[in-house]
């Protein structure tokens, strides 16, 4: 077992994996978007209260999930890269953070442009849009340091080291926002509950997320290979490409 | 090992010496303060309402155009080389360097609040909420700023990468901050937030000296 995971720090070990798994990842997300897809937009019902306009829940939900669960992964990638100094961490983390932001960005515009039919307004300063805001923000200033940094490896360890103090600081900034708002203004436009979703609703959702999931570790093995093809390149393995397989 | 007083004393006067590092943030502070009743109105109950937020957002500005300049002048001469291989520990003299900055520049910071803050209208109660907000606020400010200023100490010529990075991990401090100023303005109890702005600076000065120390052993070293 020990000796298995000990064998992942190989970036040549790491690469033929993603390999493999690509193909596998390709036909699983394209098998769950496409039976997501018509979950969302024909089986499902309209919603009682939003009419068809709840079917943003579908790209909102998934895409919230991954920008939290994307940091939590690179956290995890970070200590690694510190702790046992594992160099394909660090790729890991490079080729995610972008894909991270992204998702933070796609919950934000999703959420806007659901909040304008359902709350009146494209924003509001509540806390949950709050913390999502900063989050992207935080994606945005770790990217910038990795970018600014001369040499790749200080910024891969400036990086790691960011990235955790941001894991550490996230919980603060959600709990001080949510009592900063709570305390600032009482739900005036929030004030529908959602009502615990429909299973006809709730099946396609969870199709959604586990799409979006599988998505991302397709494009985070498609980003890693190239990404360790680029570090790597004047190594044995990577010299010897094609006779790998 | 350096007695602390030394310590203090060698940080403090390269400070004082240095004046336009210190002194232009305050000018800053104060200029840029006066900024906003001239942009939005002169009205007494919108600057009431807004007067908090203004000086605390632009105590964190002041405090961010000295960042950038916190460990490079030591790094860029070797001195910080020299304090990472001393036997010294790291903690000591990190700590030393912001109590002096701290001193130098939050001090004079918070006897010009109450001055800016009559310029707001604000009530005696908020002013004097608002000084002790800053003055349970701003070190925690510092002390996160400083890790963030030992992790970019080796980028040279990009003075606004600091400013990207910090301000998002900065949010909840000017938060509490402006939420106790608020509250006392409206006459509504206020020592929670401040309660909450202890806490958080304590654990910052517990933490924060040693990590702080931790990390620029490593940038240096790299």
């Amino acid at each position: 077992m020990f000796n298995w995971i000990h064998r992942l720090g190989s970036a040549a070990v790491c690469y033929r994996l993603a390999s493999r798994l690509i193909p596998w990842m390709a036909i699983l997300t394209t098998g769950l978007i496409i039976y997501g897809v018509i979950g969302a937009l024909y089986l499902s019902p309209p919603d009682y209260q939003q009419g068809e306009g709840f079917r943003i829940i579908f790209v909102h939900v998934p895409s919230a999930m991954l920008s939290l669960g994307i940091y939590f992964y690179i956290s995890v990638c970070a200590i690694i890269f510190l702790v046992w100094k594992i160099k394909v961490a660090d790729a890991l983390i490079a080729v995610s953070l972008p894909l991270g932001a992204l998702f933070t960005l796609i919950t934000l515009v999703t959420g806007s442009l659901w909040g304008k039919p359902m709350w009146g307004t494209y924003w509001i300063w509540d806390a949950r849009l709050t913390s999502e805001l900063i989050l992207l923000f935080i994606y945005g200033g770790i990217i910038a340091l990795r970018n600014a940094l001369p040499t790749p490896k200080t910024a891969a360890k400036a990086g790691a080291f960011l990235i955790l103090i941001g894991l550490v600081d996230l919980p603060v900034i959600h709990y001080s926002v949510s009592w900063w708002n709570t305390l600032h203004q009482g739900s005036t436009l929030l004030k529908f509950s959602r009502p615990s979703i429909a299973p006809a609703m709730l099946q396609p959702l969870l199709v959604m997320i586990g799409a979006f999931f599988s998505y991302s570790m397709l494009y985070v093995c498609i980003a890693l290979r190239g990404e360790l093809l680029k570090r790597e390149k004047d190594t044995h393995w990577v010299q010897n490409i094609n006779s790998l397989d | 090992m350096v007695p602390l007083a030394r310590l203090f004393k060698r940080e403090w006067l390269s400070l004082y010496r240095q004046r336009s590092e210190w002194l232009h943030p305050l000018l800053f502070f104060l200029i840029a303060t006066g900024l906003f009743p001239l942009a939005t109105s002169p009205k007494p109950a919108l600057l009431e309402q807004m007067g908090g937020g203004v000086i605390w957002v632009m105590a964190l500005l002041a405090l961010l155009l000295v960042l950038p300049r916190l460990f490079q002048p030591d790094y860029k001469d070797g001195t910080l080389q020299e304090w990472v291989l001393s036997p010294t520990s790291p903690r000591v003299w990190v700590s030393m360097k912001l109590l002096a900055y701290w001193l130098m520049m939050a001090v004079p910071l918070m006897v010009l609040t109450p001055i800016v803050g009559i310029l707001f209208h604000l009530s005696s109660t908020a002013i004097e909420v608002l000084v002790i907000s800053l003055v349970l606020g701003t070190p925690s400010l510092w002390l996160v700023g400083a890790l963030l200023a030992a992790l970019t100490v080796s980028v040279e010529g990009k003075p606004m990468l600091i400013s990207l990075v910090v301000l998002p991990l900065l949010t909840p401090v000017l938060m509490l901050g402006t939420l106790s100023v608020q509250k006392a303005s409206q006459g509504l109890g206020y020592r929670g937030e401040l309660g909450l702005l202890g806490a958080v600076l304590a654990l910052a000065l517990t933490l924060l000296p040693t990590l702080i120390g931790y990390l620029l052993r490593v940038m240096v070293l790299e």
